[in-house]
């Protein structure tokens, strides 16, 4: 086995800046995996699908059929319920977060991602600079908001910036 | 020479005059020119090579279409090899040279290889280079083989960019149908994209006089200005070169010279194919002459570049659509004689100052012998897309049969040549309704090639291969066209078969007897032209390349010196601390044998299954008995696939009645999750199971040796970590520092271990306060390399280096649930197989050795057979001596036996044994 530390680089802030584009980390107060069959009734006065613009603090957005990915604080408790038959999972830091806005954000994320802000789609989950990400408009029209598994953060944001 | 630039035509700024460079001769050019275009101005008539016999060649077409014209180039400090002269604009500087050929095109050193071609047909290097030895031939076969030379230098900053886009309508093509249907379209409210290869709109409409009372430039100016202002995107310079699923069209958009492409990965709603058409070279004696050029390609040379190809012209054409050309280039001044096929047959001469054509005896000499056996619409996209084609007898030519479901053809693409024709088809394809292919005033005399006629006729210009090869090909009884292909390399040049297939399969269809559309196509692929393969790499690069998945903790190892590699697709700690890598792997080893070792575990996978059906499923996907399992209980177990072989390894954690967590193997997780999401999705409720892979959420710390529990405890737990409260194989949970805590007595050291699961975020703190609490006590970290050689030590598996495809679990010594396991599980019906019964099964042992290590891979042999090989070798630090495990046939049952350990011609000695070295009572583990 050999030393490969100098072949990749230190993990470092998820921080840009540039006249058109910024990135920025954002910390957000929970992320729950919620999965059940009805799930997405269950939440729908909350749900984010694409391309929604969020304004909300706690939303839940629409992965799949069966699971939400709530964000902000919620009393579920973890593990299975079979009085609410929903499965809970914590996954607040399986993920980090970054919010990309400027008027170049658009354009930069279609580097890596196929993406259609007049089609819409049920869920947020996206394949994004050869990750799964979930992905959505929050605030403000312009400023996407990217939840990338914590492992491959950074391999997403040297693309991100080129 | 007589071919020159005149006044009064093209699309080219004359006022910027480029200086350029062709074979070491300097020349000049103007802006608007491309390379073929400006040399043809400066009457350069020999501008390639042919592949195989170095035969010279001209121009042939004057853009995609062109088989001779290659170059390397060089510009804006960057060499590209095999540009095609056609389509590379002229920039201020470039120098170019002709590929395959030395020292120029016109005066090349290997052109004496033609007098050899009687030998050199079709198949004789599959016939002659067998004996002796291939390899005696293949180094001077590969110096002659192929085109350009590619730089040695690195293209500092040739950087491909890559994008999606997506639109309602795309239109390929900026001729006179694709300007009507992108305007169409762009008017009705679609979200249009028009892309063109060339850097001016317009294809060959340069050609015609007028268009509805308007020159060519005005009328193209107004298409051009309606489209922009209905809000629709024009992409010039792009290339539309393969169409894939779902309406995915791959573009590439070039930008100046020695800049990298673009490209452009384009969703389309719908697509309007109005790529045009190309000449046909027509079939005759010594046709690949210099000066032998397509009618269609001079007129356009005239219409473009204001290039007249000479003033002195014979033309052989077959077709009603050559009057205009013929027109064109009369009206420019040009001494035309028409040459009727009829008249008997005819054969080329000359080339190089002129180009003679003999018929009937008599012999007479031009500048240049125009040439076009018909239209051929351009139908590679529509190919690409599944769409059918139909052999048109009027036309004689295939033209787009059945569509594919987004795909539509118009003007010359579809056959329809006429103008009006065009039009009215891309009206209606603009707006979204059918067409219809009208009748056509297009007329053709079929002038194909003639088997078994005299003289040399070239089919495949670049590749060299004449209609005798086709002829021979026959005879060989490569008679289906796929087959002819490759046997002759017929259309698999760079140009692709663009002006060679269609006579390649007359040819054939002549020597069967059958009609041509009985013999076929060959397969249309992507790309249509050559594309950098730069493009396809992109940012893919470095680090992007393949992407290493990082840990929570890399910045402690990093502060800790750790070397860090590539371990199943994370970067992990190898080892700690600069110096001998085997010293320090050593005494990490030592120091957890001795005292603790402290590691990053996080990768292990901690995937959630829950669900009513939870504890089924998990018995269906395991082979070991879940049921029994109680709250709190961990188990070792494998999954099996359908095979019966072992796809991982792992221990299940049980948190509830409803509620487990399968830590798999670091590499796996993505597997052994999309394994689990299938299997819930295939034969079982989805509905009452459900998989979340929290394996990010959870950093994982663990803490091994005999002073581990000491360690641990100073986090000041709430729980009690003795022996006899916390045993091996259980689970407790807590919390730490406001932290839920996941505390598993599981070891794959084979010493007392702890793996301590906390939120990724407060990973740091966890290390941190176990690193200083037990650097006193001796502890230090250990990575994955020592780690390896202590779960060898004690006889652990890792899946995929000590197992391969064939491995089953009792190979492994785990024989009870095929034997006893009632209820069903993936993998079981295999277990019972004949193969799963041979008595000669690899399975899993240990190797003794003398002082010598023992080489992973090397083979076990007796009796010069190969009994298995080493899948695990290491020099133990805590035996001293070297270790192994192997898999060997019947392994288990020849336990003391010697067998000879053969590798890269060296033999020595090893004991078979069982593979636990280690603490075999596992008294350490139970500590």
């Amino acid at each position: 086995m050999r030393n490969d530390s100098a072949r990749w680089d230190a993990p470092g802030p998820l921080r840009f800046s540039s006249d058109d584009l910024t990135i920025q980390d954002v910390t957000l107060p929970k992320q729950t995996w919620v999965s059940g069959t009805d799930v997405l009734a269950r939440y729908r006065d909350q749900l984010v699908t694409w391309p929604t613009v969020v304004t909300a603090e706690t939303y839940a957005l629409s992965l799949r059929r069966d699971r939400v990915l709530l964000i902000g604080e919620t009393d579920l408790a973890e593990g299975y319920s079979a009085e609410t038959c929903l499965a809970v999972s914590d996954v607040s830091d399986a993920y980090q977060v970054i919010d990309i806005s400027g008027p170049a954000a658009f354009q930069r994320l279609c580097h890596g991602a196929e993406l259609n802000l007049e089609a819409h789609s049920a869920s947020v989950m996206r394949r994004a600079f050869g990750a799964d990400v979930m992905l959505y408009r929050h605030g403000h029209a312009t400023t996407f908001r990217l939840h990338v598994a914590r492992a491959l953060m950074q391999s997403v944001f040297r693309q991100l910036i080129g | 020479m007589s071919a020159r630039r005149i006044d009064g035509y093209g699309v080219i700024d004359r006022s910027q005059p480029l200086n350029f460079a062709f074979d070491g001769k300097s020349y000049q050019g103007v802006a608007g020119d491309t390379l073929a275009s400006a040399l043809v101005a400066n009457g350069v008539r020999i501008m390639g090579r042919s592949f195989k016999y170095h035969r010279p060649r001209g121009l042939w077409g004057a853009w995609v279409d062109e088989p001779n014209a290659i170059m390397n180039v060089n510009g804006e400090g960057v060499q590209l090899p095999n540009c095609l002269a056609t389509t590379t604009y002229l920039q201020d500087g470039m120098e170019a040279r002709a590929v395959n050929a030395w020292p120029s095109a016109a005066r090349d050193l290997k052109g004496g290889l033609d007098l050899f071609h009687r030998w050199l047909g079709a198949g004789f290097y599959y016939k002659t280079f067998m004996w002796p030895d291939w390899h005696l031939f293949e180094p001077a076969i590969r110096k002659m083989a192929g085109l350009g030379t590619v730089s040695p230098d690195v293209l500092d900053g040739y950087e491909a960019d890559q994008v999606f886009d997506h639109c309602d309508v795309l239109v390929v093509g900026g001729g006179a149908a694709g300007l009507v249907a992108a305007r169409t379209a762009a008017e009705a409210g679609q979200n249009v994209c028009l892309v063109d290869d060339q850097q001016t709109l317009g294809g060959s409409l340069y050609q015609l006089p007028d268009i509805d009372g308007r020159s060519p430039v005005e009328w193209v100016a107004t298409q051009r200005e309606a489209i922009v202002n209905a809000g629709a995107r024009i992409l010039t310079k792009t290339t539309a070169f393969g169409v894939y699923d779902h309406g995915l069209i791959g573009l590439i958009q070039s930008g100046s010279f020695g800049d990298a492409p673009r490209l452009i990965r384009m969703r389309a709603g719908r697509v309007i194919m109005a790529t045009g058409a190309l000449d046909r070279p027509m079939t005759f004696p010594e046709n690949d002459r210099p000066g032998v050029m397509s009618l269609s390609g001079a007129a356009e040379l005239l219409a473009r570049y204001g290039v007249l190809v000479g003033h002195r012209l014979a033309v052989l054409a077959t077709h009603s659509l050559a009057e205009a050309s013929i027109k064109l280039l009369r009206d420019a001044g040009v001494e035309i004689e028409r040459i009727d096929p009829a008249d008997g047959a005819f054969t080329a001469f000359g080339g190089r100052a002129s180009t003679g054509l003999k018929q009937s005896g008599r012999a007479r000499t031009y500048d240049a012998v125009l040439t076009s056996g018909g239209k051929t619409p351009l139908v590679h996209l529509w190919r690409h897309a599944g769409g059918k084609l139909d052999w048109c007898d009027t036309r004689q030519a295939f033209v787009p049969g059945k569509a594919p479901d987004m795909m539509t053809a118009v003007g010359a693409a579809n056959g329809t040549f006429d103008l009006e024709g065009a039009f009215n088809e891309a009206r209606a394809a603009g707006a979204g309704h059918a067409t219809m292919r009208a009748d056509t005033q297009y007329t053709v005399k079929p002038h194909w090639p003639e088997p078994g006629s005299k003289g040399r006729q070239w089919i495949d210009f670049q590749h060299d291969v004449t209609l005798k090869d086709i002829e021979v090909a026959a005879r060989e009884n490569y008679v289906s066209v796929e087959h002819l292909k490759r046997f002759t390399t017929l259309g698999m040049a760079s140009d692709q078969g663009k002006t060679s297939n269609m006579a390649g399969l007359a040819a054939m269809a002549t020597i069967q007897g059958r009609p041509i559309p009985e013999v076929g196509t060959t397969t249309f692929r992507p790309p249509f032209v050559p594309v950098p393969l730069e493009i396809y790499r992109g940012a893919h690069r470095e680090q992007n390349w393949h992407p290493i998945k990082r840990l929570p903790l890399e910045t402690t190892h990093r502060a800790l010196d750790a070397a860090l590699g590539e371990y199943g697709g994370w970067l992990r700690p190898a080892w700690y601390g600069t110096g001998t890598s085997s010293d320090l792997i050593a005494q990490e080893v030592q120091a957890a044998r001795e005292s603790a070792g402290l590691f990053d575990g996080s990768p292990l996978g901690k995937i959630e299954v829950m669900g009513p059906d939870a504890e089924a499923f998990l018995n269906f996907i395991y082979y070991n008995t879940i049921r029994t399992m109680k709250p709190g209980q961990l188990r070792y177990g494998f999954m099996l696939t359908e095979s019966g072989t072992v796809f991982d390894d792992g221990v299940l954690a049980r948190l509830g009645p409803d509620h487990f967590i399968v830590s798999c193997s670091s590499s796996h997780v993505d597997g052994v999750r999309m394994h689990l999401e299938a299997w819930r999705q295939d034969g079982n409720d989805p509905d009452r199971i459900f998989i979340h892979d929290a394996t990010q959420h959870w950093a994982t710390v663990a803490v091994t040796g005999p002073e581990a529990r000491d360690v641990l405890m100073t986090l000041g737990l709430d729980i009690d970590l003795s022996a006899e409260a916390f045993k091996h194989m259980s689970l407790q949970s807590t919390t730490w520092r406001g932290a839920a805590l996941r505390i598993a007595r599981v070891s794959f050291s084979g010493d007392l271990s702890f793996e301590v699961s906390i939120r990724a975020s407060k990973a740091t703190e966890l290390w941190d306060s176990l690193h200083h609490a037990g650097a006193p006590l001796g502890l230090r970290p250990i990575g994955l390399e020592a780690m390896s050689i202590m779960r060898a030590e004690k006889g652990y598996l890792i899946i995929g280096k000590d197992t391969d495809g064939e491995t089953m679990p009792h190979d492994l010594g785990f024989s009870a649930p095929r034997d006893k396991k009632t209820a069903a599980f993936v993998g079981d019906r295999s277990l019972h197989c004949e193969k799963a019964n041979d008595a000669a099964r690899k399975q899993l042992v240990g190797l003794m050795s003398d002082d010598r290590f023992l080489p992973t891979g090397a083979h076990l042999v007796k009796d010069d057979t190969s009994q298995g090989y080493v899948t695990s070798s290491y020099q133990s630090p805590t035996l001293g001596r070297p270790i192994a495990l192997a898999l060997v046939t019947s392994g288990q049952s020849r336990i003391g036996e010697t067998i000879a350990v053969q590798h890269l011609g060296k033999t020595q000695k090893a004991t078979i044994c069982a593979p636990c070295f280690l603490d075999p009572k596992g008294e350490r583990l139970n500590a």
